[in-house]
């Protein structure tokens, strides 16, 4: 037997090359830098290199392909969700410069750029990845960055704590989803996407699916639950998001969620999509719970930090909702099942590391995360807390914000999937929402705060700044303009489905 | 009775879930995270016993990453541990205040 | 019965035995070498499924490093010091046991009732004896099909070494008005001169924790940062 090697289409993968380039450059400059040139070089290395990948990534719109022996995929999901990404990293940089670099034990400015980086390429890999290893690798990459992330501050217990706890759940969920990827390399006889899924559709005809192979399909489904924050897997992420340095908090709750997406999608839609009358319906009920339990609990939380983790745990299930629509009838995928995910990410990208970046500003100011701590936030400050209003409307889903064309999207794929009860769940839930998310907005505005803290020492944050402004104008923007962005995601999740189709010849 | 696959898938299976009843279980860390580390041997069996099946290498070569990211979270989570008990009981924010003030 | 099969029933009961042993002891020392017994009879699983390069590995890798990891770090902390880590209360403990129960009954259906597949791929036992082994089969579809995928393994393993650096070294910051030079600790002589902005800390540590006063700087020797308390200053 011969060895295929292949020399592989390195144009495809120059993004992901960037960003791993990015990486080792910035471990290099921490390590060989004079410290106090650490915060402006690092900084503005970390921007260029994150904006230099947004770049490449542009000049591959509308290719398709596939590399490394059909380990690296190139289509319109990969990238979309790599621009996702990308631009949460380069908000992630905006409002984490000042804080690491002067909040929270003064955090070392190079490791944590380091460590964000490789878990930016990591959930790249995930999204562009055709191979059941290949997403296992890259979930897994993403996610030790993220752990070690989580418990960044080693002087506050909280932060370890939290990354503890992230980490033991995290690492429980991984076994698990590689006893379901072994389930179903041992029921197909391969790793690959594709090959799992003409391995699928030729022995499925008509017939019921293998027991092994479901039973693979529900332990991954677990697996990425833990991943995702999905209801009864959810244990972790209180204590992990309130435990980490609020701008990791804003990070981890958009880039390893991203990555679990994007494995989810490529795992479910692009692998097993033959047994997608058998998931969508656990899906379903994932997204069904999980978005009222998120809700019903971020209710009783007295600090915005832990009020934002339930949050994001509802988020999930809004997602989760989304990609539930896909209902496969004769063959032809709800493709608006796919790109209204894709929306609703870049949505949640925007709002919610917005409210982070304002929980930031806040700090910067030698406050708290509590409720009490942004009482009265209005008369002393008015712009960051019209800010977060702007963010914790849209979180909510009021219209001219972009969090309600992402929930409207993901409402429409429902309707064309018939899954009206779902549909209806999202509005109740949202309904529910809006009692703890307007609760801060009242605070903030009608409360007064019963000590002066006028006289607190502040932070400089001009980075921070210009972030809360860019993520206020794309909450706007990207809502009032998001036509374009909807017909974008449909555009590149249907190359989605020609390469699929092409690769399967 | 000849040793079949479904033999090896068996044991494997019975690994995994004393490996998950340790986690859910127990509560001492190090061993909540050997308890995780049996799971993903328990894995490695299924992999090399379907590998052995299909006639695949690839199982085997999954689980060589398996063990390779492993190894390299088993790194990180002791350290994390480490510096736990460096740090004593780990106080929460309210017990901080209270001391210090 | 055959050979195979007794080897087969002795392997993995020996296996199951110290597997329940890593659940059932109390002390983590006796659970450690319990999964050192577990983890010798998954090798010899492995070598009697035609996987003995991963027979090895998983000795050279699993039982002599990272158990040896674990059992450094047992011996390493005070294991009274750490919290508890635990999922749930007593009644989730005992459901979780059940839901395991239900899992095994449910992966034994599995089992029972799927499909098996034949020796449909390319390495049969032949097939690898003619390529010169085991190991070299591997090697030949993990560094050529699998080449990405083995690259991010590496970029893993760069991330866990970072991590277990940034996480485990002691604190460079080790106490105000005092730059604590030692051996190892390089980096922390010049920082700490350098007096960032004045700020308080959002845990309302008062500030002079954080900031050194510039002119008042001690210069103090010391092999072991964390044990090191500047006098005047509170014992940690």
């Amino acid at each position: 037997m011969t060895v295929h090697l292949e020399n592989p289409d390195w144009g495809m993968v120059l993004p992901q090359l960037i960003v791993l380039a990015l990486a080792i450059v910035v471990s290099l400059l921490d390590a060989f830098l004079p410290r106090e040139k650490h915060f402006t070089v690092i900084t503005g290395v970390s921007l260029v290199g994150f904006g230099a990948a947004i770049v490449a990534l542009l000049t591959q719109k509308g290719e398709t392909g596939e590399t490394f022996h059909g380990l690296f995929r190139l289509d319109g999901l990969s990238i979309f969700m790599n621009l996702v990404i990308l631009i949460a990293a380069v908000l992630t940089v905006l409002i984490s410069a000042s804080y690491v670099e002067y909040l929270d034990s003064k955090m070392g400015t190079g490791e944590f750029y380091t460590l964000v980086t490789f878990a930016v390429l990591g959930a790249m890999l995930t999204a562009s990845a055709g191979d059941m290893i290949m997403i296992y690798v890259g979930i897994e990459l993403s996610s030790v960055a993220t752990y070690i992330l989580t418990a960044f501050a080693k002087r506050r217990g909280t932060s370890l704590e939290g990354g503890l706890k992230y980490f033991m759940l995290g690492l429980f969920a991984s076994a698990i989803l590689l006893y379901g990827m072994a389930w179903i390399y041992g029921s197909t006889a391969s790793t690959g996407l594709d090959a799992i899924n003409a391995s699928l559709t030729a022995t499925l005809s008509g017939e019921d699916a293998n027991a092994g192979m479901l039973f693979g399909l529900l332990l991954v489904i677990v697996g990425l639950g833990f991943k995702l924050a999905a209801v009864p897997f959810h244990f972790w992420t209180p204590d992990a998001y309130d435990g980490a340095p609020t701008p990791v908090t804003g990070f981890m709750s958009v880039v390893p969620k991203a990555a679990a997406v994007a494995a989810m999608v490529r795992m479910m839609v692009q692998g097993l999509d033959a047994l997608s009358d058998d998931w969508t319906i656990v899906l379903a009920v994932l997204a069904f719970v999980t978005m009222l339990f998120g809700n019903v609990v971020a209710i009783s939380q007295r600090d915005v930090k832990r009020m934002l983790a339930y949050s994001s745990i509802a988020h999930t299930g809004y997602m989760l909702a989304g990609l539930a629509a896909v209902q496969v009838v004769d063959g032809v995928a709800n493709e608006r099942s796919v790109s209204s995910v894709l929306y609703y990410l870049i949505s949640y990208a925007f709002m919610n590391i917005g409210a982070f970046a304002v929980i930031v500003w806040v700090q910067h100011r030698g406050q708290g995360t509590g409720l009490d701590d942004f009482s009265g936030l209005a008369s002393r400050s008015p712009l960051p807390a019209l800010a977060m209003t702007i963010f914790l409307v849209s979180l909510m889903g009021i219209p001219p914000t972009i969090g309600f064309y992402g929930k409207y999207y993901v409402i429409v794929a429902l309707l064309d999937a018939n899954m009206l009860w779902l549909a209806i769940s999202i509005v109740v839930a949202s309904a529910i929402s809006a009692y703890f998310y307007l609760r801060v907005v009242a605070v903030m505005y009608f409360q007064e705060k019963a000590a002066d803290d006028t006289d607190r020492t502040v932070v400089p944050s001009t980075l921070l700044n210009v972030g809360i402004l860019v993520m206020v104008v794309g909450v706007l923007a990207l809502g009032l303009f998001s036509g374009p962005i909807i017909n974008l995601a449909n555009d590149w999740t249907n190359l989605f489905s020609i390469a699929a189709s092409a690769a399967g010849q | 009775m000849d040793l079949t696959t479904n033999h090896f898938l068996f044991v494997s299976a019975a690994l995994f879930v004393i490996g998950m009843m340790g986690v859910l279980t127990r509560r001492n860390i190090l061993i909540i995270f050997m308890c995780v580390e049996m799971m993903v041997a328990a894995v490695g069996i299924t992999l090399v016993a379907f590998s052995h099946e299909t006639a695949t290498i690839n199982g085997q070569v999954f689980f060589l990453f398996a063990l390779a990211v492993a190894a390299a979270e088993s790194a990180v989570g002791l350290a994390i541990v480490v510096a736990l008990s460096r740090q004593g009981r780990a106080p929460d924010v309210e017990e901080m205040q209270t001391l210090k003030n | 019965m055959s050979w195979e099969l007794v080897f087969f029933a002795v392997f993995s009961a020996a296996m199951l035995l110290c597997g329940l042993g890593v659940v059932a002891f109390e002390n983590p020392v006796h659970s450690a070498v319990a999964l050192v017994g577990s983890f010798i009879n998954v090798a010899a699983l492995f070598v009697m499924l035609g996987a003995e390069f991963l027979g090895v590995l998983q000795i050279i890798v699993y039982t002599g490093a990272v158990l040896v990891l674990v059992l450094f770090t047992i011996m390493l902390i005070d294991p009274t010091k750490l919290p508890e880590f635990y999922v749930g209360a007593p009644l989730q403990r005992f459901a979780s046991v059940v839901v395991g129960a239900i899992l095994l009954a449910e992966i034994g259906v599995a089992i029972i009732t799927r499909t098996a597949l034949e020796q449909i791929g390319p390495h049969t036992e032949a097939m690898v004896q003619q390529m010169g082994g085991n190991v070299q089969a591997i090697g030949q579809v993990m560094l050529s099909e699998y080449a990405l995928a083995f690259e991010i393994a590496s970029l893993v393993l760069t991330v866990g070494v970072v991590g277990a650096v940034v996480i485990g070294l002691p604190n460079r910051m080790v106490e105000p008005n005092t730059v604590t030079m030692s051996l190892g600790h390089t980096r922390g002589s010049s920082d700490m001169l350098a007096a960032g902005p004045k700020f308080e800390s959002p845990m309302n540590i008062p500030a002079e924790r954080y900031t050194a006063p510039v002119g008042e700087r001690t210069v103090v020797m010391t092999k072991d940062p964390d044990a090191y308390t500047h006098p005047g200053e509170t014992s940690k």
